[in-house]
């Protein structure tokens, strides 16, 4: 597909690689809508971006899925390239030897990890797949997900969630590549964000950074133009495409 | 390969249980993955593209004989 006959649709796009992903395509013209669940992050984009379509969608809540895809398609808005990028990033173990007495993994923070990062591709996915097939147009979906896919000590349901994640891009891409839908997923690694900052002090990113074979954090760009190279080559689908500066091979 | 090749290959089924009136539903294979195998076989067989409501619309074997004729295409 050329870039230029993107129609984007991106989930969670108010802040960090959502963000970032969003300003990128954007730079290339490319028309763009949000879906974005904080209104204080809504009102940031509306007032840096004129031109944007956003709409509010918790898209955990397939209701809200259904109503924001309605609105997008009432404004005459078709998407043809879907990144589901919307997330929450968090870790806890399976058991909390430190706790005498909730030592369990919370039941509760289980459900909204798996709600957040993974029913939210399902329903989004879904919807947009769905309408694309009905009009018997091609499509590409892109899913954000992480090198935790490949088993994080510490992070039990996030790990899970992203390698389910990975799991529907494979099974979608067998699926409905016939149709000419096709699914891809980029695995950053560390980056270099607000939130990696918040979650590690500079030390343990200097840990990292020692670990990592190009001795670096990634930044938001590298995953921009792994998305921009999936959108351009049609043969490629099915596939989850690490970004991490070679941490896991 | 001729149509009633394909639908007893995607089906499994004989072909001389093949006929107009057979019902998608009262074939035994027939669900939603081997609808979609049928749709995209029909699809590349006969070069032709199905609309969403026809894909949606087919009930038996004969509907799709209508939409391959209907594309002026050789059954």
């Amino acid at each position: 597909m050329k870039i230029e006959d993107v129609n984007l649709l991106i989930t969670g796009a108010g802040k960090g690689i959502g963000r970032g992903l969003l300003e990128e395509f954007l730079n290339l013209n490319c028309k763009v809508y949000v879906f974005e669940k904080n209104s204080e992050l809504i009102s940031d984009l509306q007032d840096n971006f004129k031109e944007l379509f956003v709409s509010q969608c918790d898209v955990s809540d397939d209701e809200s899925v259904r109503s924001a895809m309605e609105k997008m398609y009432n404004r005459g808005f078709y998407p043809n390239v879907l990144i589901n990028n919307a997330g929450i990033i968090h870790s806890e173990s399976l058991i909390n030897m430190t706790s005498k007495t909730q030592r369990l993994h919370s039941r509760e923070n289980w459900r909204k990890v798996m709600a957040v990062d993974l029913d939210s591709v399902f329903f989004v996915t879904s919807r947009f797949c769905e309408n694309l097939i009905m009009s018997r147009k091609k499509g590409l979906v892109i899913s954000i997900s992480s090198i935790s896919a490949y088993g994080n000590p510490g992070q039990t349901a996030y790990s899970a969630a992203k390698a389910a994640v990975n799991s529907l891009m494979k099974t979608w891409s067998k699926e409905l590549g016939p149709f000419g839908l096709r699914f891809a997923a980029i695995s950053p690694g560390f980056l270099n964000t607000d939130s990696t900052k918040s979650a590690l002090n500079s030390n343990q990113i200097k840990t990292l950074e020692r670990k990592i074979p190009l001795k670096k954090l990634g930044n938001v760009e590298n995953i921009f133009e792994t998305a921009k190279f999936i959108i351009q080559n049609d043969y490629l689908t099915g596939n989850i495409i690490d970004v991490n500066g070679g941490l896991i091979i | 390969m001729h149509f009633t090749e394909i639908i007893s290959d995607i089906f499994n089924i004989e072909k001389d249980k093949i006929f107009d009136d057979l019902e998608l539903q009262n074939i035994e294979s027939w669900d939603s993955m081997a609808h979609m195998e049928l749709i995209s076989t029909i699809e590349d067989t006969y070069e032709l593209t199905f609309t969403g409501d026809e894909i949606v619309d087919i009930k038996k074997i004969g509907d799709i004989k209508e939409i391959i004729l209907r594309n002026k295409k050789n059954l």
